[in-house]
């Protein structure tokens, strides 16, 4: 089939170079029309439902909401995980679901589930699922600057900017943060409702039935039909102060909401707020792109609307952006398409020493773009975005893409060089592409095989490595095809015949191989002890190597998570903000500017404690930095941060955060989840497993969310006397509720705007408990009652929050690790916290965080790799035919594992996953030199020659190819190993791997291959005399 | 002599994967030999080597078969230079010779 492909595409030369131009035409397209984004979209299948419950504790959102909201939702098919957060106010559901479920379906389905529970919800409940998003989807912030007040920014950001920004195709909502939202608000004067003998219920029965315009059909008046609406919503503060609570029709008096309550502008309750740079407070926008969006695309369209709206914002007023995703991904492709550009220089160079023929090596070289514009269009066909990982995927092909060209071409050109003057040029290009097809199409093959078991990485691994694998694998098998295709036709073209001398770097090289393997088939054994000692010793390395999940992927840009006293006060947590701000402002001149947000957003996508904010900080260039290194300015941080005690702090990246996050529900290294009933226990053994834990050598930034402190003023409802007043339970509540937190009646519409209209307590009691004890409650049949003659209040102290997975409380340690392999630090920690944490019957502990990716990803490696290899090995025995040959050309593999070990420990670099891509990758490289070398041999026994000439002659005139495929391999990826932009950290483990690795693979193949073939590579004939004789 | 006038046929009888390099072999003497055809053959029994699965199944090896046409001290001239370009191949040869020939 092979001979038939060539032997096509050498007699139609024209068709294929017309299809090589087409296709190359369809690759540029596909190339400019990809989605490019900095990461793959690392999101599973989540759900997310978010529900508000305005003024209620954790433990009652816990209880009446959480609960049976779970019990309703477990049990969804493909439902992986449920978790939930309830925080005061706000409930927080996020159901995971089996990677491939469609998200629409899923969001279906828990639509429906949800509507089924709605109404047993506490009334004032609102909210229901999330925009569709990804942690990646944060792709744009800015904040409003001007001479305006927070309620004006506010509403212009509400109003003006985000329906303007939600139209774009892309982006999935607008978050709207910090400020104040402008409402109509009705303050009751309590002592004026109770003299009138006027609960609050009648004020809100009459707020809410006088507030509403509507039609009332039509009517005709002679030849015309007339529509009847009637007008009675509110408009202004008069209106609302306008309405009648009560008349009488005796005196002739009526009593309005203006003579009970005072009616004014006001603002919602918040619950969270945004500062900047140390000078106060300010209000953010935040820009979610929907899942699947093109980042880059999605941030430019955005900037130009901006644009737009920016020449009818009020003068003085600006929109200033401090987070611009597509600045990451310029970045982040820069970093790569400079690594491929240098990659592809290197390889021409290399081509060139090696072949000496300026036309052989553009033969190969044509084949780079090539295959790259070929992946280009599998990428898009096969709906693959551009990123880091995927375009790194490319760049580490780069050197194994021109393998079997170099391979096919080196052979064209010693067949060209060397033949009988009779046979035509064309018949010679096939032939020698002929000879060479079977050993290199198996031995890239065998490379994508080697790959394959990438595709089944599951969870964030799989998200990151997919892409990568997929892109070799397409760039390979691009490749193939040119090479047996294009490559020949090329090369009839471009080659000429005759012989010339071999270059100068070859002749050197053959001389002095010529020496070395003749020493080395004299000392066989020798060799053999020397390769199993290195062998040995690469074992114990590898035994000492430290193991990690994945190097951090360094964003560019930095946040500082604070955490203070969980019963602070929003107003304090904003002012503490603040100086923190100026603090870092002055002190670390790396830092340009500073915007923080506390508590949590308008959408609730994050729900924070108003004593957590998220501190973003916007850095100068890093060639400015005194010292340019991310960790060094985390250390200048935390020496501003020692000086505010009682702040806890933790560093992280923005899109690091969320994918933490969307993954474990926490972030950090390390989390430990704690389960069990009790959220006291819970808070005891989780500070026992702190304690234990910050001891481990290694720990760093290890807290747990301080689960308790927040205060609580408890009333306990006294139900005679409450009943005696006529109040019951849910009035009580109600009116509670009113007085402090504030009730939205309904909306104001003000030139297309809502307003909503709320009735709320006056400051004066929000301010201080002891008014707030002194409370006289309104009764409704006049009269009023004090709120301390119906309850018993009681200081107490309560959660925080209450967190759950599938149903089950927990609550969470978590750590980072410096300076340390992730693995053995989990080990360390958990003796820790077995010998001193004592738990509970029906307590128990999980590890997670970005340990549990590890163990997963090693996990799956340690079954599916044996698989590859079994794959490999009937491959190889396809290929030769022989079962000795092929477990020949597998025992190079080890002794190819060797250098990169040893790599590895020299460059001080872990284990991680994208280092054992590298062995991956390596293992294909190295089988594939076996393979030609081995079938040359082949080729040779079938001429006739003895075994001692075979390995002798086959080696030598092996030598070019083998190092030639081995050196560009490994120079193709040298640029990764110097790149220092984003991505770099991930992809250079991977490059030392390879290159530490084809240097011993290389040495081996070179040298021990032919010694083993001399011993092992042949089976004795069978031959009919032999059974005769029998 | 001319090859033009061959009188015998030498016969060859060779591995399989042999045979591009006897066929480069043979080119590279035009003057001794007028041209050749090749065929695959079967071989069978003594000195037929069974070396592959396949070959031990269908229990005859796969050859090919060279027909050269050329004089008889051409084709002697030819089988020395075969031995030395390959000198430990499985190659198998006769003389025959031509009676008559010519196109119809």
């Amino acid at each position: 089939m092979l001979n038939r492909l060539i032997d096509f595409s050498l007699s139609q030369r024209l068709l294929v170079a017309l299809a090589t131009l087409l296709l190359a035409g369809l690759g540029l397209d596909a190339l400019f029309g990809l989605p490019i984004d900095a990461f793959p979209d690392v999101s599973t299948t989540q759900v997310k439902l978010i529900l508000k419950a305005p003024g209620m504790t954790p433990e009652e959102v816990e209880s009446r909401m959480a609960i049976p909201i779970e019990q309703e939702m477990l049990g969804i098919p493909h439902e992986r995980l449920m978790r939930s957060t309830s925080k005061y106010a706000l409930l927080d559901v996020t159901l995971d679901f089996e990677d491939g479920t469609d998200i629409y379906w899923a969001r279906q389905q828990v639509n429906e589930r949800l509507n089924g529970v709605l109404a047993n919800l506490p009334a004032g409940v609102s909210g229901g699922l999330a925009p569709i998003t990804t942690p990646l989807g944060e792709m744009f912030m800015f904040t409003i600057e001007g001479e305006l007040s927070l309620a004006e920014k506010r509403t212009l950001l509400d109003w003006v900017i985000r329906p303007q920004l939600r139209t774009i195709p892309g982006v999935a909502d607008v978050n709207s943060l910090g400020g104040a939202v402008r409402t109509f608000e009705v303050v009751p004067d309590l002592n004026a409702l109770t003299a009138r003998g006027l609960g609050l219920a009648q004020l809100r029965a009459a707020l809410e039935a006088n507030n509403r315009n509507d039609g009332a059909g039509r009517l005709s008046d002679g030849e015309e039909a007339l529509l009847v609406r009637a007008e009675g919503a509110v408009r202004t503060l008069e209106d609302v102060a306008a309405i009648v609570l009560r008349s009488d029709k005796d005196k002739g008096q009526v009593l309005r909401v203006g003579d009970v309550a005072q009616v004014r502008h006001g603002s919602l309750s918040r619950y969270g707020a945004v500062t900047r740079d140390g000078h106060g407070e300010a209000v953010e926008g935040l820009v979610l792109g929907l899942r699947g969006a093109n980042a880059r695309n999605l941030v430019a369209s955005v900037k130009a609307r901006l644009a737009e709206i920016a020449q009818d914002l009020p003068p003085g007023v600006t929109v200033d952006v401090f987070y611009d995703r597509s600045a990451l991904v310029e970045r982040a492709v820069g970093t790569v398409g400079k690594a491929l550009a240098e990659a592809i220089v290197l390889v021409l160079l290399l081509l060139l020493a090696f072949l000496g023929n300026l036309r052989a090596a553009a033969v190969v070289a044509l084949m780079l773009p090539l295959a790259a514009l070929l992946t280009f269009l599998l990428m898009r066909l096969s709906g693959l975005s551009a990123n880091l990982m995927s375009l790194g995927g490319l760049a580490i092909a780069i050197g194994m893409l021109v393998d079997a060209a170099v391979v096919v071409v080196e052979n064209v050109e010693t067949r060209l060089s060397h033949s009988p003057a009779r046979l035509p040029t064309l018949h010679l290009v096939y032939r020698a592409a002929r000879e060479v097809a079977a050993p290199v199409t198996s031995g890239i093959l065998i490379i994508i095989i080697v790959f394959l078991p990438l595709l089944t990485l599951q969870g964030l691994e799989g998200k990151l490595f997919v892409p990568v694998a997929l892109t070799i694998v397409f760039a390979l098998s691009a490749s193939l095809l040119l090479s047996l295709t294009v490559v020949p036709v090329l090369a009839s073209w471009l080659i000429r015949r005759g012989a010339h001398a071999e270059p100068w770097l070859v002749r050197k090289l053959n001389a002095g191989y010529a020496r070395l393997l003749d020493w080395a088939l004299r000392h066989g054994r020798p060799l053999l002890l020397i390769a199993l000692g290195l062998l040995l010793a690469a074992a114990a390395v590898y035994a000492w190597l430290g193991k990690t999940f994945m190097p951090t992927l360094d964003e560019g840009d930095l946040i500082v998570q604070l955490e203070k006293l969980p019963s602070i006060g929003l107003e304090q947590s904003i002012e503490l903000d603040g100086r923190v701000q100026r603090a870092i402002l002055a002190q670390v001149p790396e830092v340009r500017g500073i915007v923080a947000r506390a508590g949590s957003d308008e959408l609730g996508l994050d729900p924070m404690g108003l004593n957590q904010s998220d501190t973003f900080l916007v850095l100068q260039p890093r060639s400015s930095w005194r010292e340019a290194d991310p960790n060094w300015l985390m250390d200048r941080i935390r020496e501003v941060l020692a000086d505010f005690p009682g702040v806890g702090y933790s560093f992280t990246q923005p899109i690091d955060m969320r994918v933490s996050e969307m993954l474990t529900g926490v972030r950090g290294d390390l989390a430990i989840k704690i389960f069990g009933p009790d959220l006291e226990t819970l808070n005891r053994l989780a500070t026992g497993v702190e304690a234990a834990v910050k001891a481990v050598p290694g720990a760093e930034d290890t807290f747990t969310l301080k689960n308790e402190g927040v205060q609580y003023l408890q009333l306990g409802v006294d139900r005679l006397a409450s009943g005696r007043f006529g109040l019951n339970v849910a009035d009580l509540q109600a009116d509670l509720k009113t007085l402090v937190e504030g009730q939205v009646l309904g909306n104001v519409l003000e030139q297309g705007r809502r307003v909503p209209l709320q009735l709320r307590g006056s400051g004066e009691l929000r301010g201080s408990p002891a008014d707030f004890a002194a409370l006289r409650l309104p009764l409704a049949d006049g009269g009023s009652v004090a709120l301390g003659q119906v309850a018993k209040l009681q200081r107490v102290d309560g959660p925080v929050k209450v967190d759950r997975e599938n149903a089950q409380r927990y609550v969470v340690v978590q750590s980072n690790v410096r300076d340390r392999d992730l693995v053995g630090f989990v080990a360390d920690a958990r003796a820790a916290v077995a010998a001193q944490v004592a738990l509970p019957a029906g307590y128990r502990l999980v590890w997670g965080g970005q340990f549990e990716n590890q163990q997963r990803a090693a996990e799956r490696l340690a079954l599916v790799v044996p698989v590859a290899l079994a794959l490999i090995f009937f491959l190889l025995f396809s290929t030769f035919g022989s079962v000795r040959q092929a477990l020949l050309v597998l025992s190079n593999v080890p002794f190819a594992l060797v250098g990169g070990v040893f790599a590895l420990a020299l460059a001080g670099e872990y284990l991680s996953v994208p280092a054992s891509v590298g062995f991956i990758a390596l293992l294909g490289i190295a089988v594939l030199n076996g393979v030609v070398l081995v079938s040359y041999f082949n080729q040779l026994r079938a001429q006739g020659l003895p075994l001692a000439e075979v390995v002798v002659e086959g080696a030598r005139r092996r030598l070019r190819p083998v190092l030639m495929t081995a050196a560009i391999a490994a120079l193709g990826l040298v640029p990764l190993l110097f790149a220092n932009g984003p991505g770099a950290e991930v992809q250079k483990p991977l490059a030392v791997v390879v290159i530490g690795g084809l240097i011993t693979s290389t040495a081996l193949t070179l040298l021990l291959l032919p010694v083993l073939y001399r011993r092992f590579g042949v089976e004795p004939v069978v031959a009919l005399e032999a059974e005769d004789e029998a | 002599m001319k090859p033009e006038t061959p009188d015998v046929v030498l016969n060859l009888l060779l591995p399989a994967d042999l045979e591009e390099m006897v066929e480069d072999c043979l080119l590279a003497h035009p003057q001794r030999l007028l041209g050749f055809v090749t065929s695959e053959a079967a071989g069978h029994g003594i000195g037929s080597g069974l070396n592959t699965a396949r070959e031990q199944v269908s229990g005859h090896d796969e050859r090919r078969r060279l027909e050269v046409f050329c004089r008889q001290a051409d084709a002697e001239a030819l089988v020395q230079a075969l031995t030395a370009a390959l000198p430990q191949a499985q190659i198998y040869y006769w003389l025959t010779p031509v009676l008559a020939r010519g196109w119809l």
